[in-house]
């Protein structure tokens, strides 16, 4: 038993400090795609859409789900994927970090165009001022690899400006 | 850059272990209020608008339906087209690899386009594609199992013509292609950040026949649409994912002036014109002047363009037609008896043709065969 919880300890100690040290993905290296508009028709006269994405080969080292969430469009039933990362290194994917910090225009912080296309409501945030928003608080669950139980963690945003105001 | 951080955690936390299953915000009923600040216009753009009115000049209808002999289907992947002989375009397998089906003007089923016949590589999906205005061969955007994108080229007929392997030099999820007449490609999509777990940056670029990246456009919109995505606002992001709804959900298509016009998946739609050298010869915006309503479909008929807005809680439509500058030229909405749509004509818009004004629907009946459906202007 003790050896047992030296272990853990030591899994933590090295987690903690190294969290994703080059580690070789021993999964899959998958990304989401971008989102799909899918249209159904039905019985009756049944219109409807719903948003769809899929994994494909990507920089975040997991599994993918194919099937991962569902939902119903027009009486029928619909999957979603989602993709489980592991946190593992190992799907570095090129030069990624070096082409991001090539567009100069992201790095400017004036927001052209922000305040039009959020027609002054956010959807699924809490809305401090015109140019001001907030996530509410979320929360999690992170797993415990050596008490076998999930722990509850809460994460908060720091409100976010925008806009060109 | 805001800093994220972490309040507090109870309990352990193990990095690399840490599933999360965040819950979502409640939405926030702010009002909808109709002020705009003004867009600025970059130097190299021009900028205009369409109108600014709700009047509806008249009404859309369905005046004919055609089933089809050979078709079955009960959905239809938002990337639908017409070429100039009436021919219709369309996916309905969720992950594209079962092909492309194109249907002549009697829905007879002429020819199917298949990535997967394709031998040598294991094909994930398949999203959107694009006609070449010339001979009529088709473009679509191939996802192997792989990192690399491909373009698949494919015969009139059905026939694999080439595989073209895009090379951005880093990895990017493309889905839009637009093919300029000089075989030029035009790819919007998105490319991960330097933190490649966060929100993805919106990418435009040309890219040469043979998979060479020519030019990595900025439109100037990248930053704000990246924001709003990474902030949350469900209208920019699919929850749980860093895939970006605006760019994803956009529409590309090339018209007569040589021009490609790329369409983002926004309320008002945003509008740019480049051209195949990688300029932005202009943008503009299409307003439905209804907040809650969302671009569906967009369609080029030679120097017109038809944008289908849809209300998704009533799917209400409204089809908003622009000039190639963006100047509003008619607005129309669904045909409705008794204060309800007298046709349900659904989101699958494919063709639009003027002289006289008509659109095409597709959808299916009871039986799920597949059904044009032939609106036009009542």
């Amino acid at each position: 038993m003790r050896f047992l919880v030296f272990w853990c300890f030591l899994l933590i100690v090295v987690a903690s400090l190294n969290p994703v040290a080059n580690a070789e993905c021993d999964a899959s290296c998958v990304g989401y795609s971008d989102p799909l508009q899918i249209n159904c028709s039905g019985g009756g006269g049944c219109q409807s859409f719903y948003m769809k994405v899929f994994c494909s080969s990507g920089c975040t080292c997991g599994d993918c789900a194919s099937q991962g969430s569902s939902g119903q469009c027009c009486g029928r039933i619909y999957y979603l994927a989602v993709v489980y990362g592991n946190g593992e290194g190992g799907c570095e994917c090129g030069d990624v970090k070096q082409h991001a910090q090539t567009h100069s225009n992201r790095l400017n912080p004036e927001g052209r165009r922000t305040v039009d296309l959020r027609q002054d409501y956010s959807p699924g945030l809490i809305m401090l001022t015109a140019t001001e928003s907030v996530r509410e608080a979320g929360f999690g669950y992170a797993y415990n690899r050596c008490a076998h139980n999930y722990q509850l963690v809460f994460e908060v945003d720091q409100p976010e400006k925008h806009g060109g105001l | 850059m805001p800093m994220r951080y972490l309040v507090f955690v109870i309990g352990l936390e193990l990095a690399g272990t840490l599933l999360t299953a965040q819950t979502s915000g409640l939405p926030h009923d702010g009002t909808q209020g109709s002020s705009r600040v003004a867009e600025n216009s970059a130097p190299t753009k021009t900028k205009s608008r369409g109108d600014s009115s709700n009047v509806v000049d008249r009404h859309f209808a369905r005046v004919r339906t055609i089933t089809s002999p050979t078709e079955m289907a009960n959905t239809f992947v938002n990337a639908l087209q017409c070429d100039g002989d009436g021919n219709v375009y369309f996916r309905a397998d969720v992950d594209g690899t079962s092909g492309i089906h194109k249907l002549n003007n009697k829905a007879e089923r002429v020819a199917l386009f298949e990535p997967n016949a394709n031998a040598d590589l294991k094909i994930d999906a398949a999203t959107s594609f694009a006609l070449e205005s010339d001979v009529g061969d088709l473009y679509e955007l191939v996802f192997p199992h792989e990192i690399n994108r491909y373009v698949f080229v494919y015969k009139p007929d059905g026939t694999l013509k080439s595989k073209v392997k895009l090379q951005p030099g880093f990895p990017f999820f493309p889905s839009k292609v637009a093919v300029f007449p000089g075989g030029q490609l035009l790819i919007s999509g998105t490319e991960y950040d330097a933190d490649k777990s966060a929100t993805r940056w919106p990418f435009t670029g040309i890219f040469a026949p043979d998979g060479r990246l020519l030019k990595e456009l900025e439109l100037g919109d990248e930053k704000d649409l990246h924001d709003l995505a990474k902030l949350g606002d469900t209208r920019f992001v699919l929850q749980g994912t860093n895939a970006s709804l605006a760019v994803g959900n956009g529409q590309l298509e090339v018209a007569a002036d040589g021009n490609a016009y790329l369409m983002r998946w926004t309320n008002p739609a945003i509008f740019y014109a480049i051209s195949a050298g990688g300029e932005v010869v202009r943008w503009f915006t299409v307003d439905p002047n209804e907040p809650a309503y969302r671009p569906s479909e967009m369609h080029i008929h030679k120097n017109r363009i038809a944008v289908l807005f849809i209300e998704p809680q009533t799917n209400e439509k409204i089809m908003k037609i622009v000039d190639l500058e963006g100047h509003a030229v008619a607005t129309y909405d669904e045909l409705k008896v008794n204060g309800k749509p007298r046709d349900v004509l659904g989101a699958s818009f494919a063709c639009y043709t003027e002289n006289p004004t008509r659109f095409t629907f597709l959808g299916a009946n009871d039986d799920s065969r597949v059904e044009l459906w032939i609106a036009e202007i009542r």
